[in-house]
């Protein structure tokens, strides 16, 4: 095959682009359809309380009412699609009882003619509640025996794991630290906030949701079980969508389960739509952790032994609780080749709102901790925290003892060099303190993030691509975009295993009733697992074009190459046919023929394979006030193959600025179950006069089992941010900082005791 | 409640509406006209997401009620183009790479073309000052900027032709 | 959860007198609006008074001005922040504090609504311009059912967002009396990290004269620490007639830190506010003091 590519590697514009800047992009929100209902949730004022009787005659009389459905009926999703396995787990996922679990947990959704109507019914509703002790703290809620959230009791998950003999490499170690991070409820805050869903079911029994979800098939699953029909009655329609970052794999707690039942009650479309409120207090965070990790290092800085416990805080519910600590023991245990690590993870339920999956899954949490650590053994060893990376990190070809999977690509090394010549790191390391109030500083944090979720969960990958008659292309994929440009990225993949522009090939809606089962958006996945579907479904179009040729030119298939739009001989290029031509004569031309070129392919990808990215952080620290000021990130990440540079370079600045947030100015307070901040007045983003220099570097490893060597970037471009800048303000002020968000506060205190 | 007969001139268009005293222009300009390009992204004005511009300024159109708007001159996201001719802001922004799920992009470019028209010298500092009402949570607003900065650069240009 | 308002009529006085007469009518169901950027967020847990039925629109009634009279400039209460900010009256001299202020209110397009007289009668303890205003020793001027009166701002800001007008009164102007040429002013504020616009975790203004290194008047006004916007006095006191040292200024910054009230909220805690003071006020002084004389 020719070596010059035609849209690898490319940063072509991306498809949606505008529909995007001229307004005509349609998200949920702005979806109106014909007879809508509107519907709104009543949401418990109580951290637990058991709903004993709902009064709603008040609100039924007023006009405009048409439905009301409560939780005593309507099943919540409380686990992710793991689940669906089998029919005994797929039962397990919808829980229905007369129990709420947080402040502004659902406990019965009605539906007005307008708003208005609906909102000032709600009013006129009465809820006895029958007060239950709250429990807000993990520790407590783990020890609490008569008080239980969820009737199996406070514990979610909980495992160990045990990796070589953590006796044995403390006592090889010279040097041991431990101590306990904890990190903080960061809420995805997308700009469309959660959710918007338009649920029609109609006098056929089919039942239609408009919804941003990341798994759109997942989401049709949930509903069809939720609502007892068969999966070729219901269908999701995914909209433009507006920012999700983990929040949208799924359903929507209280939204779309309830739109829908609502709908079939009154037989008419029902939109429901959250208020920024709503999505702060009452759908998917983080889970905060408390980590105490132990670490153990030779002299020569060969880590020893690595003992981790993880809390980590549920909430009232949990779909990823499973998943995100596995993610703190894989990126954990992936990263360093530390032969003795033992690994304790206990996942709570406590009554404050529920937890989720958020953009690096539990890695952001895992990597502040264990990055902390190697920082401070670097400094307690006088070594330069990249040297102690790269002596310790896995490299190629080593087999990750939590996949059991080999190494295939690694670029962390690079990563690590081109990051810190392009940071001025040597310079910056040792520069001399100044006078004054202002302290500057370096710091360096490395990481590693899975693309995919291997064999740990379903994952099916899928999709077709159709050759059209004038030589464009269809290609038919349920890959959710929510905003990064996998779509893009998909029709890149199409357009290079094919040998046609990338101009010619358009991609499908995201509609389940037309699109083949793919997981979706998540785990930094769609462009390496829906990109491998892409590949072969395109491969296989692309030698059914072949074959037609072979006749036309009178040639085998080995003699034949693809180039600026037609097919010729490789050795008499003057043989060719265009493919605009072979396919009009295949398909409609040759009536003996017509035969659309379609190629197809479904199944999981090979593999799990790891991404890596080293973060340098400029920071300077006011000493008079405690603030931090990022000065400059400089952000290496080894993506395998960038199908699409700009993309790349998006996720990678994107990611960083959603990092420094993380770092340094989200977090969501609670106070007795009660969320405090729960606007962006007071759960603050970076705006455009916060930000700073973000350098954004691509290195390419080639991973082998992906599209074109490419993996992923998505999450582990935000997951390593904080402890770049934690080590940074550390090697400003010799303070070390464990917990996050940081706080100025923390700092003068820090510096007090110095 | 009273209804309120208002006129309000959109992307070059005049409009006699009714409104109740409590619409927001924002309610208006979505539910009334359909012009869905405005989003919402808060209700309290700290997202930017609604920004429109009237009579040339950058203003948050949940932060107004549209009765605020009577006689007045509005233009959003939909009225940028001529015909199919994209304005160089809208050219910019895919070109730069700058959009990424484009939730904030309608306000964000509102934001810049009344900073374009209303300022002579615009720098990189200067744009992110006025962008920043318009929060961003995929781009990081590195693009975005940049974006801005060859906008104003084409339209300085085209205006000295 | 968030009240939307429930507007029952928006009212567009075409003078003083009808908007007084609306709000007569009215009493506690009438708000006067002029950007409305203070009044419509939608914002959860910030209390807005779910009485408010009546809206009077007091933007076109001629009170968008700055203007310079021999020895005062009257602002007028409509005056959008953008317009101080950018007026060469303030930019530099002796008023500059307040440039500093109308500058780190909130963003471009939000000052291009909001006024001065929104910011001063939501009597926050965080409005920005509050603060050099005190330090500038302005008179407010309003009128009502009985008339115009003036209202030295000192005694305008009574509690936590309440201020001095009954509720059938309009702010007509804020004036500021001469500073002398000479005097150096400076406005401070600190937000949360990271955080370039943002509400005051604390926020500071100060005044200062002086003659050959020996303070003539000081004035310092706090806010974001008590429930009102608030003259620093004894703070003052140390400087007045002081060899203005690196000693001194520590000195009445302690002290003003000593009458900070602060308490802990989302933003900050009273302790950390209580230690910001001190800096804060100790950076304004210098600032002021560095302008001084020039």
């Amino acid at each position: 095959m020719s070596e010059t590519l035609i849209s690898v590697g490319k940063p072509l514009e991306r498809i949606d682009g505008i529909d995007k800047v001229t307004g005509a992009a349609k998200y949920a929100t702005d979806i109106k359809i014909e007879n809508m209902l509107h519907a709104k949730l009543l949401r418990s004022p109580h951290a637990h309380a058991r709903v004993k009787h709902i009064d709603t005659s008040a609100a039924e009389k007023l006009p405009g009412v048409r439905a009301v459905a409560t939780i005593l009926e309507v099943p919540k999703v409380i686990e992710y699609w793991f689940s669906l396995r089998t029919e005994e787990k797929k039962k397990q996922m919808f829980l229905r009882d007369s129990v709420v679990r947080f402040i502004g947990d659902p406990v019965l959704a009605l539906a007005a003619d307008d708003q208005a109507t609906a909102a000032k019914a709600l009013t006129l509703i009465k809820v006895d509640y029958e007060l239950l002790p709250a429990l807000y703290d993990p520790l407590e809620a783990m020890a609490e025996k008569d008080v239980k959230i969820h009737d199996r009791g406070n514990v979610a998950f909980q495992f160990e794991k045990v990796y070589g003999d953590i006796q044995q490499g403390f006592e090889n170690a010279d040097l041991i630290i431990e101590n306990t991070y904890r990190t903080s409820k960061q809420k995805h805050a997308a700009l469309e906030p959660f959710g918007t869903c338009i649920a029609h079911y109609q006098s056929n029994g089919k039942l239609t949701v408009y919804s941003s979800s990341q798994l759109p098939h997942w989401s049709r699953h949930y509903l069809s079980g939720a609502l007892a029909l068969p999966l070729n009655k219901v269908r999701v329609i995914k909209p433009h969508t507006g920012g999700s970052f983990g929040g949208r794999c799924g359903l929507i707690h209280g939204l779309e389960v309830m739109c829908s039942w609502l709908s079939r009650q009154t037989g008419r479309p029902v939109r429901m739509s959250f208020s920024r409120e709503e999505d702060f207090i009452a759908t998917e965070t983080r889970h905060p952790m408390t980590i105490k990790i132990k670490t153990g290092v030779t002299r020569d800085g060969l880590l020893t032994a690595n003992d981790v416990e993880i809390v980590s805080d549920v909430g009232g519910y949990g779909t990823h609780y499973i998943g995100v600590l596995a993610d703190c023991l894989s990126t954990g245990v992936g990263l360093y080749k530390i032969p003795n690590y033992n690994f304790k993870g206990i996942a709570v339920f406590t009554n404050k709102s529920l937890c989720g999956a958020l953009r690096g899954y539990g890695n952001p949490q895992m990597n502040f901790a264990q990055e902390s650590q190697v920082d401070i053994l670097a400094h307690r060893l006088g070594m330069d925290p990249v040297e102690l990376r790269l002596i310790n990190y896995r490299e190629l070809g080593e087999i990750d003892p939590v996949l059991n999977e080999e190494i295939r690509s690694n670029g962390l090394k690079e990563c690590l060099e081109k990051g810190a010549q392009s940071s001025g790191w040597e310079k910056k390391r040792h520069q001399k303190s100044v006078k004054g109030p202002v302290q500057k500083g370096i710091g360096l944090s490395v990481v590693l993030h899975g693309t995919g979720a291997g064999k740990a969960l379903p994952d099916p990958a899928a999709a077709t691509v159709m050759i059209n008659a004038d030589g464009s292309v269809n290609l038919v994929t349920a890959a959710a975009d929510e905003g990064q440009g996998n779509r893009t990225v998909l029709a890149q993949i199409a357009s290079e295993t094919l040998g046609i522009e990338f101009e010619k090939i358009s991609v499908s809606e995201t509609d389940t009733e037309t699109t083949p089962l793919d997981c979706g958006t998540h785990g930094s996945r769609q462009a390496y697992g829906g990109g491998l579907a892409v590949q072969a479904a395109a491969n296989e179009a692309r030698n059914k074009m072949l074959a037609y040729a072979t006749k036309e030119l009178g040639v085998t298939e080995g003699q034949l190459r693809i180039e600026d739009g037609a097919i010729c001989e490789a050795d008499h290029p003057d043989n060719k046919i265009l493919i605009s031509d072979l396919m009009r004569k295949t398909q409609i031309e040759d009536m003996s023929v017509c035969e659309q070129v379609i190629g197809s392919a479904a199944g999981v990808a090979p593999a799990m394979p790891g991404y890596y990215g080293a973060i340098f952080a400029e920071v300077e620290v006011d000493t008079e006030t405690g603030e931090v000021n990022v000065l400059k990130l400089t952000s290496a990440f080894d993506v395998g193959r960038a199908i699409n540079p700009d993309l790349v370079k998006g996720q990678i600045t994107g990611g960083g600025v959603m990092g420094m947030g993380f770092a340094l100015t989200e977090d969501l307070q609670v106070e007795d179950g009660r969320i405090l901040n729960s606007s962006f007045s007071d759960y603050r983003l970076l705006r455009a006069c916060d930000v700073p220099e973000i350098v954004p570097i691509i290195v390419e490893s080639h991973e082998p089992t992906g599209p074109y060597g490419a993996k992923g970037i998505g999450e582990g471009c935000m997951v390593n941010v904080a402890s770049a800048i934690s080590n940074a303000i550390c090697h400003a002020t010799g303070v070390r900082l464990t917990d996050l968000r940081m706080m100025p506060e923390a700092i003068l205190q820090g510096l007090k005791k110095r | 409640m009273k209804k309120i007969d208002i006129r309000i001139q959109v992307n070059g268009t005049w409009h006699e509406l009714a409104v109740n005293p409590g619409d927001r222009l924002i309610d208006v300009l979505r539910d009334q006209l359909d012009l869905t390009g405005t989003k919402e992204g808060c209700g309290e004005g700290e997202c930017g997401a609604c920004t429109v511009n009237l009579s040339g300024q950058a203003v948050l159109s949940c932060l107004m009620l549209a009765v605020q708007a009577d006689n007045g001159t509005i233009l959003t996201i939909e009225g940028l183009q001529k015909g199919s001719e994209l304005h160089p802001l809208q050219k910019a922004f895919v070109s730069e790479a700058a959009v990424q799920c484009g939730y904030c992009t309608p306000g964000m470019i509102m934001a810049a073309n009344s900073l374009i028209n209303n300022e002579t010298e615009i720098g990189e500092s200067k744009i992110q000052q006025h962008l920043s009402n318009n929060l961003c949570r995929c781009t990081g607003y590195d693009r975005p900027v940049k974006a801005v900065l060859k906008a104003a650069k084409e339209i300085k240009r085209n205006n000295n032709v | 959860m968030s009240v939307q308002l429930q507007i029952e009529e928006y009212h567009r006085p075409r003078d003083q007198a009808q908007a007084i007469e609306i709000l007569s009518r009215y009493g506690k169901r009438a708000r006067v609006i002029a950007g409305g950027t203070d009044i419509l967020p939608l914002r959860p847990g910030v209390k807005k008074s779910d009485s408010i039925r009546h809206l009077v629109d007091i933007s076109n009634l001629g009170l968008n001005y700055i203007k310079k009279d021999h020895d005062r400039i009257r602002i007028g209460a409509a005056t959008n922040i953008n317009t101080i900010g950018a007026s060469p009256l303030f930019s530099s001299g002796p008023y500059q504090a307040l440039s500093e202020a109308a500058g780190a209110h909130s963003t471009a397009t939000i000052k291009n609504r909001a006024t001065v007289g929104g910011n001063l009668c939501s009597a926050s303890p965080l409005a920005d311009l509050a603060l050099p205003l005190l330090v500038m020793e302005a008179i407010l001027v309003a009128t009502g059912p009985n008339g115009e009166r003036e209202i030295p701002i000192e005694s305008f800001f009574k509690g936590a967002n309440y201020m001095a007008l009954d509720s059938d009164e309009v702010l007509l102007e804020i004036r500021i009396p001469q500073c002398p040429p000479k005097a150096g002013t400076a406005f401070v504020k600190l937000r949360r990290q990271q955080t370039a616009i943002d509400m005051a975790v604390v926020n500071t203004a100060a005044f200062l004269t002086c003659i050959k290194g020996r303070c003539e008047v000081a004035r310092i006004a706090l806010g974001a620490v008590a429930p009102i916007s608030f003259r620093a006095k004894k703070a003052e006191s140390v400087l007045a007639g002081a060899e203005l040292s690196e000693g001194i200024i520590q000195k009445a910054a302690a002290t003003a830190a000593e009458e900070a009230r602060p308490i802990d909220d989302v933003r900050a805690t009273a302790a950390y506010r209580k230690k910001m003071v001190r800096v804060l006020v100790r950076r304004s002084l210098e600032n002021s003091l560095q302008r001084c004389g020039s």
